[in-house]
């Protein structure tokens, strides 16, 4: 019987290494005026894997707060900015 | 029945096995922790939560338990529509997230009047895709599979285009069919069945009825399908067993969603025990539709949902006016999450309430004239027509043969008297011609509201 808890630390770990190197490449991507790199990792791939962490990782659901929304393309404010606050977040340790 | 091929069984049974045969406490345990943050995340985050529990003089520290969840008063699609309609338009101040958050927008399907919006972010909708994955497991698609994908694509709505993704994801080759070309250019879906020859078709039970009809019917070819999934209104039993027949198969499998939530709730499997409604993404409360207070299972009540996922438009006891039934896990499969035995049974306000020749006073839902309707061929289809709010001195409904009787007037008569020995109530039967209840588009108007006009 394989070691399936063994198993899912070692996939969760692999898949931060994974999250820090996209969000590298990304900034990387933005820097150097590369949309086609920079949007679909942060459109695409950053939030898939943010949910498999999320998931894998105890099924968090403060998934939002903790995934890279400062890299998220403001699209929103070309809408006239009409929903702009401040997200207070609320810690998953504290509830 | 021949199909569905077994070689489906030798994938691993669940999608995530970890949470869905999680020991209940545990599970009770992670999902009273994700209700603990989302209550405080909605307090903090969105005006209106922040008011709505003011007003009821609730602090997000007092509900730490699902028991704890009445402290909230309940909300009603009313309310949303209400507030959506309050500066800034179109979220009011239901927004729990800034705007640079917003991704999928979406409508909902307008069944109990005016659509309403909603949107999600990235996460929310990547999580969502996971949900509907499991749901879709659950109903044994597996990557390989040709689906046909015949949900609504269009009217702004969500989960065509959602379902298209989370098939994608799992390996399946999607055709993003649509519902509408079923009614309106039958030829298209001909040609697209003969040519493609999809393995598994979803779509509303109504919808995939007609198709099976016109498939077998009109257009003389054998179904391809496999595996066949419905939602949007209730999978009634007997239909199912006429669907399993047409379709030769009997993966014919219920599931739930509804359009304020961005994944399906729940879903049949092959044991066919009832739909796993997924706990740690979405808990449920059933009350009594009379007084309010919480029913246990087994008890039919109305359905009242609080998301655990919704950060950009939290739900927080919604009540969604169906009706169901609940009991605990687990099933034969061994998901430990709670099932409801025939998934929603309806709109609360398709209830009927009528005198029975019993004395008694029966809830007619149209499930119920559904099962009656279905053991006559010769009735092609069915309305159910509401004089009242509730109370009525029988059952009206409006019914159209397949061909036109000889003498239309003696055909009703006969069919007043078999309904109303099969239903138990007395029956008032209206004549539709042939043609005239028109094929849906999309869901089936099962109930005509005279009484609202």
């Amino acid at each position: 019987m394989p070691d399936k808890e063994g198993e899912y630390a070692e996939i969760l770990s692999l898949l931060f290494d994974a999250l820090e190197k996209l969000r590298k490449a990304s900034r990387i991507a933005e820097e150097a005026g590369i949309p086609f790199v920079m949007l679909p990792i942060r459109t695409m791939i950053l939030p898939i894997l943010h949910e498999l962490v999320a998931q894998l990782d105890g099924y968090r659901n403060d998934f939002v707060a903790s995934s890279d929304m400062e890299l998220w393309p403001r699209i929103g404010e070309y809408a006239g900015g009409r929903f702009d606050f401040e997200v207070k977040r609320v810690r998953w340790e504290e509830v | 029945m021949a199909r569905p091929s077994p070689r489906r069984k030798e994938w691993p049974l669940y999608w995530d096995r970890r949470i869905e045969t999680m020991p209940w406490d545990e599970l009770m345990r992670l999902a009273e922790k994700k209700l603990r943050y989302i209550i405080h995340f909605a307090y903090l985050n969105s005006r209106f939560y922040k008011e709505h529990l003011d007003k009821a003089g609730v602090s997000p520290g007092d509900v730490r338990t699902i028991s704890d969840l009445p402290k909230i008063p309940y909300i009603v699609k009313d309310d949303v529509r209400h507030k959506m309609q309050v500066d800034p338009i179109p979220y009011g101040t239901h927004a729990g997230l800034p705007d640079r958050f917003h991704y999928k927008i979406a409508t909902s399907t307008g069944t109990t009047g005016r659509p309403t919006y909603n949107v999600w972010s990235p996460a929310e909708e990547a999580y969502a895709r996971d949900i509907n994955a499991r749901n879709f497991w659950a109903m044994m698609m597996r990557p390989g599979d040709v689906y046909l994908n015949a949900w609504r694509m269009d009217f702004n709505y969500a989960w065509g285009v959602r379902f298209y993704k989370t098939a994608w994801m799992m390996g399946m080759k999607v055709i993003p069919h649509g519902s509408a070309p079923i009614a309106t250019m039958p030829q298209l879906t001909k040609r697209t069945i003969e040519e493609l020859r999809p393995t598994v078709v979803g779509g509303t039970p109504s919808g995939l009825y007609h198709l099976a009809r016109m498939m077998v019917e009109e257009w003389g070819i054998e179904p391809p399908f496999e595996v066949v999934h419905t939602a949007g209104e209730p999978l009634v039993r007997e239909v199912r067993k006429k669907l399993q027949d047409i379709y030769n198969t009997e993966y014919v499998f219920d599931f739930f969603g509804f359009s304020e939530i961005p994944f399906t709730e729940m879903a049949e499997d092959p044991w066919f025990e009832g739909d796993h409604w997924w706990f740690d993404a979405t808990v449920f409360e059933i009350l009594d539709p009379d007084t309010k207070e919480p029913m246990g299972p087994g008890e039919r009540g109305e359905l009242v949902v609080t998301s655990l996922i919704n950060h950009t438009l939290p739900i927080i006891r919604f009540n969604v006016e169906d009706i169901a039934e609940y009991r605990e896990g687990p099933g034969g499969c061994g998901r430990t999450h709670p099932m409801f035995p025939y998934g929603v049974l309806g709109r609360e306000e398709w209830l009927v309430k009528v005198k029975g020749f019993d004395g008694r006073f029966h809830y007619i839902l149209p499930w119920d004239v559904e099962a009656a309707v279905r053991e006559f061929p010769e009735i092609k289809d069915y309305q159910v027509i509401k004089k009242t709010r509730l109370e009525h001195d029988r059952l009206y409904v409006r019914l159209e043969p397949v061909k036109e009787p000889r003498d239309p007037d003696a055909w009703v008569r006969e069919y007043e008297e078999k309904l109303s020995s099969r239903l138990g109530v007395p029956v008032k039967v209206e004549y539709a011609p042939p043609g005239t209840i028109q094929p849906p588009i999309w869901k089936k108007t099962y109930v005509i509201h005279e009484w609202k006009k």
